[in-house]
């Protein structure tokens, strides 16, 4: 479906004092498209996204998505993947999967059979009765794809979704997990602080500027998706890379000595 | 978690210890010279218990005292875990009862015993009493931080895939605060029995405890000592019972240590 961010901005307030964290944003995303996020740490990309999920009201301006306001969470129009470990540790890997279409009030057959499926889709079939703590973390998140694929939202908003996981264990997730996405045709906005995750996965990488944050610049990427992994070694993808590389590092103002690619953690 | 098998050594360990403590009563009858007034002698005790057994009395003494403890710790895990489920609802409520509850927790409630004697007489009822409120404020206090303490992430789960807020109490919030909360139950289910047995020896008509103060009090020490051995043995059997609600199902038959 399609999205569109209108003039919105956010200011918290918190004991007295404010702070602006996202300034004037307008955005859209066409059905199907595949967005990427990079910015500074702090520049309010986990506010947008929470904004588009319907969780947060912007203090100004709108999100509208086909042709109705974004006033609450729906998880049928975007779902959630967080980055902390987020399933429900006392359910299984089944139960956690149906978890959304339980709050729903899908039948319990029904609820098992499709969420099956998505396990069976994630390469996680025999893992149904397991618990969270007996997977290892890309698995773990693998899940919690599942579960917000199981709501079969027409926009997926994810934050950092792999930022906790190792260098391989991102690339092969990634692998498989782009290739769902794009038979699935889901919209897609993706936060991440890895360049190379944003290339491979995106067809379009937004960078935001440091707090407030604004749309600072928007790179296209042409590659047809799903990318083959040797994308990551082409000509194309190196001169992206370094083209998105000065773009962030401009985004966080000029300094030379800071390294884009380890933002500061808050 | 972490699970273990339970380890082959664990039941001969557990006789070894029974025998260490029975050899050192057997020294303390013998060499030992302790008084036989004090300490019986084990044969003394068994022959004791024997007797004790075969008395319906010591049936319906050791019914009493069971009852009353269920019933204690009933109706504090009943109304405790309400009132902490209700206190940590606002923040305003968690301010204000969670330091009552903790002086609950902590304030020796003995010295309130007399009052629960004069309102509802040496009998049943007081024990019952008593023992309810002494278990409550564990209970309360526990379920009040477990919910108060749900992780934010998921309570934003449950925002973000349409919960509704029944379904985020029922699902989500007592789940996930259910370890703390069975840790606060486990500790009011020993309050219970340590009170009530307490105040049965303090000022009753019946049950085990008041047999085994009204046996201490005329220095029949074996007899005494029966009583002491069936008030442990009833206590195992509670704190089985306990632990088998405590345990879930799948977790059954397994020994698990879980890192708080
Ligand atoms: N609930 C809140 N109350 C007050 N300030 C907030 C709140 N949430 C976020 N902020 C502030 O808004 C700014 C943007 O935060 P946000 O989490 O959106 O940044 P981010 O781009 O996701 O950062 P990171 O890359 O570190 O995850 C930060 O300065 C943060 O301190
Ligand atoms: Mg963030």
């Amino acid at each position: 479906m399609r999205m569109s961010i209108n003039d919105v901005s956010v200011t918290f307030t918190r004991a007295g004092s404010t702070v602006e964290a996202l300034k004037d944003i307008n955005l859209s995303l066409h059905e199907g498209e595949f967005v990427a996020l990079l910015g500074p740490s702090g520049c309010g990309k986990s506010t947008l996204l929470t904004c588009l999920g319907g969780l947060m009201t912007p203090t100004k301006g709108e999100i509208v998505v086909g042709d109705s306001v974004v006033e609450n969470p729906d998880p049928r129009r975007a779902a959630f993947v967080f980055q902390d470990y987020s399933l429900l540790p006392w359910k299984n890997i089944l139960d956690n999967v149906g978890v959304g279409l339980r709050f729903a009030g899908v039948g319990k057959q029904e609820r098992r059979q499709r969420s099956q499926e998505l396990l069976e889709m994630m390469g996680l079939s025999q893992w149904g009765e397991s618990h969270p703590g007996q997977l290892s973390g890309g698995m773990q998140q693998r899940v919690a794809v599942a579960r917000a694929l199981a709501m079969d939202p027409s926009i997926l908003l994810m934050d950092e979704p792999f930022g906790a996981l190792d260098e391989q264990t991102r690339r092969s997730l990634g692998e498989s997990i782009s290739t769902v996405l794009t038979q699935n045709k889901q919209t897609v906005v993706l936060v991440t602080h890895s360049l190379d995750e944003a290339i491979y996965w995106a067809d379009r990488v937004i960078v935001m500027s440091a707090r407030p944050g604004r749309v600072m610049a928007e790179v296209q990427i042409r590659q047809p998706r799903p990318r083959p992994l040797e994308f990551i070694a082409q000509e194309d993808f190196a001169q992206l890379r370094s083209q998105l590389f000065l773009m962030l590092n401009e985004a966080m103002g000029h300094d030379q000595q800071a390294n884009p690619l380890e933002p500061q953690r808050a | 978690m972490k699970e273990h098998k339970t380890s082959p050594l664990v039941w001969p360990l557990r006789a070894l210890g029974l025998g260490a403590l029975i050899g050192v009563w057997a020294f303390g009858n013998g060499p030992g010279g302790i008084s036989p007034l004090v300490l019986p002698t084990i044969p003394r005790v068994l022959e004791a218990l024997g007797e004790a057994l075969s008395q319906f009395s010591t049936y319906e003494a050791a019914a009493i005292t069971f009852g009353e403890i269920l019933a204690a710790f009933i109706i504090a895990s009943v109304f405790g875990l309400a009132a902490g489920f209700w206190a940590a609802r606002t923040p305003l409520r968690l301010q204000v009862f969670q330091s009552i509850f903790v002086w609950g927790y902590l304030a020796p409630l003995i010295l309130f015993y007399p009052i629960f004697i004069l309102s509802f007489g040496t009998g049943v009822g007081s024990k019952i009493g008593y023992g309810a409120v002494s278990a409550f404020f564990p209970i309360a206090y526990n379920s009040l931080r477990a919910f108060a303490t749900v992780q934010p992430t998921m309570l934003k789960v449950a925002k973000a895939f349409g919960a509704s807020s029944f379904q985020t109490d029922f699902l989500i919030k007592l789940p996930s605060a259910l370890p703390l909360i069975s840790s606060g139950v486990r500790i009011g289910a020993g309050a219970s029995m340590i009170t009530v047995i307490f105040a049965e020896m303090l000022a009753s008509t019946a049950g085990l405890g008041y047999q085994l103060a009204l046996n201490s009090q005329t220095f029949a020490a074996p007899q005494a000592f029966a009583m002491i051995i069936l008030l442990m043995a009833l206590v195992g059997v509670l704190q089985g019972l306990v632990n088998l609600l405590l345990t879930p199902r799948r977790d059954r038959g397994k020994i698990i240590n879980v890192a708080h």
